[in-house]
């Protein structure tokens, strides 16, 4: 007996592929996408597999604005990252990252948007480090006790200050 | 009649829904994946054969056996989606590296 494979027609066909409103609980839009199918000459039943699938999550992930798991794992191995590493930098815990990889747990809006970000290139691993690191480092103040002494530590305050808005206006 | 699906059947199948990445040996009835759209909006593909995998990962899962018009053996089961029971009805090729997933929609009969 041939298999499905052996005895379908291969041909292209338009899937209609719903996209979701913003809660999640109804359809905003359908769109179609073309893909290739199998239609077994026996029963009519048209059959999709692999690449096809795989366009048609992809079609889905785009028109939502989320990365599909094979994509967050590409991401990390083009960033040369581990899990350990990569969950440190989101600052997340590694498990609920390999949810995410695995397709078992998908991320929050905010940090869906900053695997976005790295994604495109306009965030790099080097600017996630830089924002791990102390906006201050306030080792080197001392408290004073009385009046004149007072101004140099305000004035360093000041430049902290300045150093946190600048980082947060760009971020935003 | 349902009985204890075969370990060495749930086995294979979870091979093959685990390249759910890749997704070579998944075979999907247009009809199915429709349901599964109609039934969750907001789901995806990837997500069906995540939780088949799951599903069929624990240590007792029953089933009933189906006769397909493909060799192969096929199993008709229960999964849960988000709080709400499903049927699904999946064959295992003879080689044990492809499976056609029938079905993924709502039960529509009392029974497997």
């Amino acid at each position: 007996m041939k298999t499905l494979r052996e005895r379908s027609k291969r041909t292209k066909v338009e899937m209609p592929l719903t996209i979701p409103t913003a809660d999640g609980k109804g359809v905003a839009e359908t769109v179609m996408v073309e893909v290739e199918a199998l239609k077994d000459p026996v029963t009519g039943d048209v059959f999709l597999e692999g690449e096809a699938l795989e366009q048609l999550d992809k079609a889905k992930a785009r028109h939502m604005g989320l990365l599909l798991p094979s994509e967050i794992k590409g991401l990390r191995l083009s960033l040369g990252l581990t899990q350990k590493e990569i969950s440190e930098l989101l600052k997340i815990g590694e498990k609920t990252y390999s949810l995410w990889e695995s397709g078992r747990g998908r991320p929050s809006q905010s940090l869906n948007q900053m695997l976005k970000l790295l994604w495109n290139g306009r965030v790099t691993v080097e600017d996630l480090r830089a924002g791990q690191k102390a906006m201050f480092d306030w080792s080197g103040v001392s408290v004073p006790t009385c009046g004149l002494e007072c101004r140099p530590v305000l004035i360093q305050v000041k430049e902290a200050t300045e150093i946190y808005d600048e980082r947060f206006a760009f971020a935003a | 009649m349902e009985v204890l699906i075969p370990e060495s059947w749930k086995k294979s199948v979870c091979n093959v829904l685990r390249t759910h990445d890749t997704k070579k040996g998944i075979i999907l009835r247009e009809r199915a994946r429709r349901a599964w759209q109609d039934m969750f909006p907001n789901a995806f593909l990837y997500q069906l054969f995540v939780t088949l995998e799951d599903t069929l990962s624990q240590p007792e899962v029953y089933g009933s056996e189906k006769k397909m018009d493909e060799d192969g053996i096929a199993y008709a089961f229960y999964f849960t989606f988000e709080e709400q029971k499903m049927y699904a009805k999946v064959l295992l090729h003879p080689d044990g590296k492809v499976i056609i997933i029938y079905s993924a929609h709502r039960p529509q009969k009392e029974k497997l």
